[in-house]
């Protein structure tokens, strides 16, 4: 679980993130949207504990952040970032068995790759385990990145998943597939779950808490049918309200 | 095995392995006289041709290109930058070189294989080369023939004397080299060069700094050299005397207005073996045809 | 080739322990036989049996002893260095056609060295023996150790600032080193231009063991970073979530790739395209996964320095040819085909 307790954070004299506040619990969904340049994925980056805001708090399971070592952080949270050019020839299970590395306690390379060989199945690309990642659509290294993520967190509880737009290069039906997975590892494992979106309708859906951003600053928080109203939408991307389509 | 644990012993204690460094190197032996040399050092090459041993040496470096004959040598490469298994290949009893033959660790792998190893000083004065052809003469057993090669030498030596005594005037001489690319090298105090034409009866315009040093041009046309002396290699690089003449600074010396320029072989000119006298002669009577 | 590789990848592929100790085997195979070829040919050549049972004349045996034996040795040192640090250095700028000279090591060494043969007039002993190698090592670390302080200035340690300061010292160092050719004379310049070629014709036992104790503890160490090294590949921020201390890690690589770099430009002078080419051969064969990289570059670089070196010694024997103009050579037409190739792989 995820406390973030009124983050400002500023580049320079420029404000990125001014207080924004706001809790993943476990068994939940919670989507974050907003224009571009609202802050997001710099939330995002406070969140998993990269940057370190410039005041306030984050928070996971009750322990500052900053506190916990990586290796530790990496067994509690995982994120999955937009978008990762790899030069190298790897295949599509080397790039899931990663997810294994640098956890503390030495596993056997066997046990990763058996890790991420479930991994990749859960995620629907068992079947190209062996290609090498840059022969992939972009759909399908995003999966593959997934499921380097699950296998991060493989056998853990209420750990916390951290996804920035994860669905920009997935057709509709692998989008929902990825919130039902998303979905059963909150109702069976407890995970917290933070996603970046842009499509409304999908977040509606999906998640069950909904952050507005607008200009780094929090617009509107609470439950996701609650705050995606076509009023706060129009307000939000200032574009009038017979536009949005929920 | 012996050699591995020798080896360690040396890393261990690197002072060990100060005192054998290849600096001292086993002198020359009369009681047995080489059989198969390898010459280092055009020079030196020169003097073992002179002596008419010849057909003891079975390899010789890049820069022993005289006489002509010592060109089809077997060839170890630049006298800086030997091979040890090259030399070796040849299967010579003694090594003889100059003291600029290296890189130093290719000495002491040729010092640890005990073949005899015989340095001689580069010679920069007559003395120099006298010192030398006597030594080689005792290398190689035949101190009779060195001799009477000394007598010719110090004979050409006193015509030299003899004629430079008679002139009065010291024309003033710019060496000249070129080496690629970049401004051309001049020869100050205490260089072969120097000391070729002190030797001829002329005179080095450059007395300022020693060592070979970048011409600019406008130092060159304030030296106003009579006469420029550079070698073969150079004037050839150079593109010929028409190219070298028009070379900034140079073309304003009294040298180029009267385009005097004497290319002579580097080896002849600054190579300070038996035929030294000879070039200095040669030199002397170039410098003083107007 | 190919075929045989991907078949060791498809047999092995859920035994990859297996599959990594057979390629390395194999490579290990190959340097022996490289050696024992090497041991053999030469200006001088020598008979494999004879060695083998001993019966070699005692000039050969001085021969074998004190100039073959430590040749090979160091190249196999040498093109291990070298192709664990290309190697680590393309893994750390995440970049396939990275190489050590972007750490600034050659230029700081050529610099030094050009300092030593312009400046220093002729030195002799222990400094004439051993003085061009140690200025060499001491140039290139003092110049790899200036880009990483430059790295760190913004705080973290930013492989582009890296790269970035590489290139400006390199520039520095390069122009350095040009004045001093430019002061030089024609011998120092023949000196310089000699060991800028590369060449391993100075091998003494002592400056080969000297090399070994600095590369082999190197080679370890990058390969326990092995792990985390393919972990980087997917970007530091990547790295940081899954785990891994990036700081610490890029630090660790640098150091050692200098270390190893700055041992082999002592003892060689400067031999090209080994930690660039090497590296790349073997993730076309068998993979990027730097577990078998590092070591399968090790033994790649080694046997193929080895056999760089039998040739440069003797195809012109009695003299010999620098083996760092052989490698590039033959690296540079390479390094071309493998760029057209790449380009023709991408859409």
């Amino acid at each position: 679980m995820i406390d973030a307790l009124s983050l400002s954070h500023a580049v320079g004299s420029k404000t990125i993130l001014d207080q924004v506040s706001l809790q993943a619990r476990p068994g939940e969904i919670l989507s974050i949207l907003g224009p571009n340049g609202a802050g997001k994925s710099t939330l995002l980056k406070c969140l998993a504990g990269y940057i370190r805001p410039t005041r306030g708090q984050v928070r996971l399971d009750g322990r500052p952040i900053q506190d916990i070592d990586l290796s530790e952080l990496a067994r509690r949270r995982a994120v999955l970032t937009q978008q990762i050019a790899l030069n190298f020839p790897f295949t599509a299970l080397e790039i899931a068995a990663m997810g294994r590395t640098a956890l503390a306690g030495n596993e056997p390379p066997s046990n990763a790759l058996a890790i991420a060989r479930e991994a990749l199945s859960l995620t629907e690309v068992s079947h190209l385990a062996d290609r090498p990642i840059s022969s992939l659509s972009g759909g399908e290294q995003q999966r593959v990145h997934m499921a380097r993520v699950l296998a991060q967190l493989w056998g853990q509880e209420s750990a916390c998943l951290l996804l920035d737009e994860p669905t920009s290069a997935l057709d509709l039906k692998h989008q929902f597939r990825l919130f039902d997975l998303c979905r059963s590892l909150c109702d069976k494992r407890g995970f917290a779950v933070v996603v970046i979106l842009h499509d409304l309708a999908l977040a509606r859906r999906v998640s069950d808490q909904t952050l507005l951003l607008r200009g780094g600053q929090a617009f509107a928080c609470g439950s996701s049918a609650s705050v995606i109203t076509p009023q706060a939408i129009s307000d939000l991307y200032e574009i009038h309200s017979s536009q949005v389509m929920i | 095995m012996r050699t591995l644990l020798a080896a360690f012993l040396l890393v261990l204690c690197p002072v060990l392995s100060v005192a054998d460094t290849p600096g001292q190197i086993n002198s020359p032996d009369r009681a047995n006289s080489p059989n198969r040399i390898v010459s280092v050092g055009g020079a030196l090459t020169e003097i073992i041709y002179a002596l008419g041993e010849q057909g003891r040496l079975v390899g010789s470096d890049t820069t022993s290109y005289f006489p002509p004959e010592a060109e089809a040598l077997p060839k170890v490469g630049y006298q800086r930058a030997l091979s040890a298994e090259g030399i070796l290949s040849l299967r010579p009893d003694t090594i003889l070189m100059n003291d600029e033959a290296g890189p130093p660790p290719v000495l002491k792998q040729l010092a640890a294989s005990k073949v005899r190893l015989v340095s001689l000083p580069s010679a920069t004065d007559l003395d120099g080369i006298r010192r030398n052809i006597r030594a080689v003469g005792a290398l190689l057993d035949v101190p009779g023939t060195a001799d009477a090669l000394l007598q010719t030498f110090d004979k050409t030596v006193a015509d030299l004397t003899a004629v430079t005594a008679r002139q009065s005037d010291r024309p003033r001489v710019l060496y000249m080299m070129n080496h690629g690319s970049g401004s051309p090298m001049v020869a100050g105090r205490d260089t072969s060069a120097d000391s070729i034409i002190t030797l001829a009866g002329g005179q080095n315009v450059v007395d300022g700094y020693t060592g070979y040093k970048p011409l600019t041009p406008e130092a060159a046309a304030a030296h106003a050299p009579d006469v420029i002396l550079v070698s073969t290699r150079t004037l050839e690089q150079a593109g010929g005397m028409e190219s070298l003449l028009r070379i900034p600074g140079l073309n304003l010396t009294p040298a180029a207005r009267n385009r005097r320029i004497i290319p002579m072989d580097d080896l002849l000119l600054l190579g300070f073996g038996p035929r030294t006298p000879a070039a200095a002669l040669d030199l002397n009577k170039r410098l003083h045809s107007q | 080739m190919t075929t045989l590789t991907r078949r060791l990848t498809v047999t092995f592929q859920d035994k990859p322990e297996q599959r990594l100790r057979i390629i390395l085997g194999g490579l290990g195979c190959l340097l022996f036989m490289a050696g024992a070829l090497s041991v053999t040919v030469g200006a001088l050549s020598l008979d494999l049996a004879q060695i083998l049972s001993g019966s070699l004349t005692e000039f050969d045996q001085s021969v074998l002893f004190s100039i073959r034996l430590p040749r090979i040795l160091l190249a196999a040192t040498v093109g291990a260095a070298l192709g664990i640090s290309g190697a680590a250095m393309q893994g750390l700028f995440r970049n396939p056609l990275a190489d050590p000279a972007l750490i600034g090591i050659t230029g700081g060494a050529a610099l030094a060295v050009a300092c030593v043969i312009v400046l220093a007039g002729t030195v002799s002993g222990y400094l004439g023996l051993y003085g061009l190698g140690i200025a060499a090592f001491v140039g290139g670390i003092a110049s790899s150790m200036v880009i990483m302080r430059i790295a760190r200035f913004s705080g973290t340690f930013s492989v582009t600032h890296m790269l970035l300061a590489g290139i400006a010292i390199n520039a520095v160092t390069f122009a350095g080193t040009g004045f001093l050719t430019f002061l030089s004379d024609d011998q120092q310049l023949r000196a310089l231009s000699f060991w800028t070629m590369g060449s391993l014709g100075g091998a003494l036992w002592e400056p080969v063991l000297v090399c070994l104790t600095i590369v082999i503890p190197c080679l370890f160490v990058l390969i326990r970073k092995s792990r985390d090294l393919n972990l980087l590949l997917l970007g530091e921020e990547n790295a940081t979530y899954a785990g891994l201390d990036t700081h610490r890690l890029k630090r660790a690589i640098v150091i050692t790739a200098s270390l190893c770099v700055g041992a082999a430009v002592a003892v060689s002078g400067i031999i090209g395209f080994i930690g660039l080419v090497v590296p790349h051969l073997i993730r076309l064969l068998f993979g990027s996964d730097h577990k078998l990289l590092i070591p399968a570059s090790a033994l790649f670089g080694a046997s193929l320095l080895v056999l760089a070196d039998t040739v440069a010694r003797t195809v012109v024997a009695p003299t010999e040819m620098p083996v760092g103009i052989l490698t590039s050579l033959v690296g540079g037409p390479f390094f071309l085909w493998l760029l057209v190739k790449q380009s023709r792989l991408k859409p």
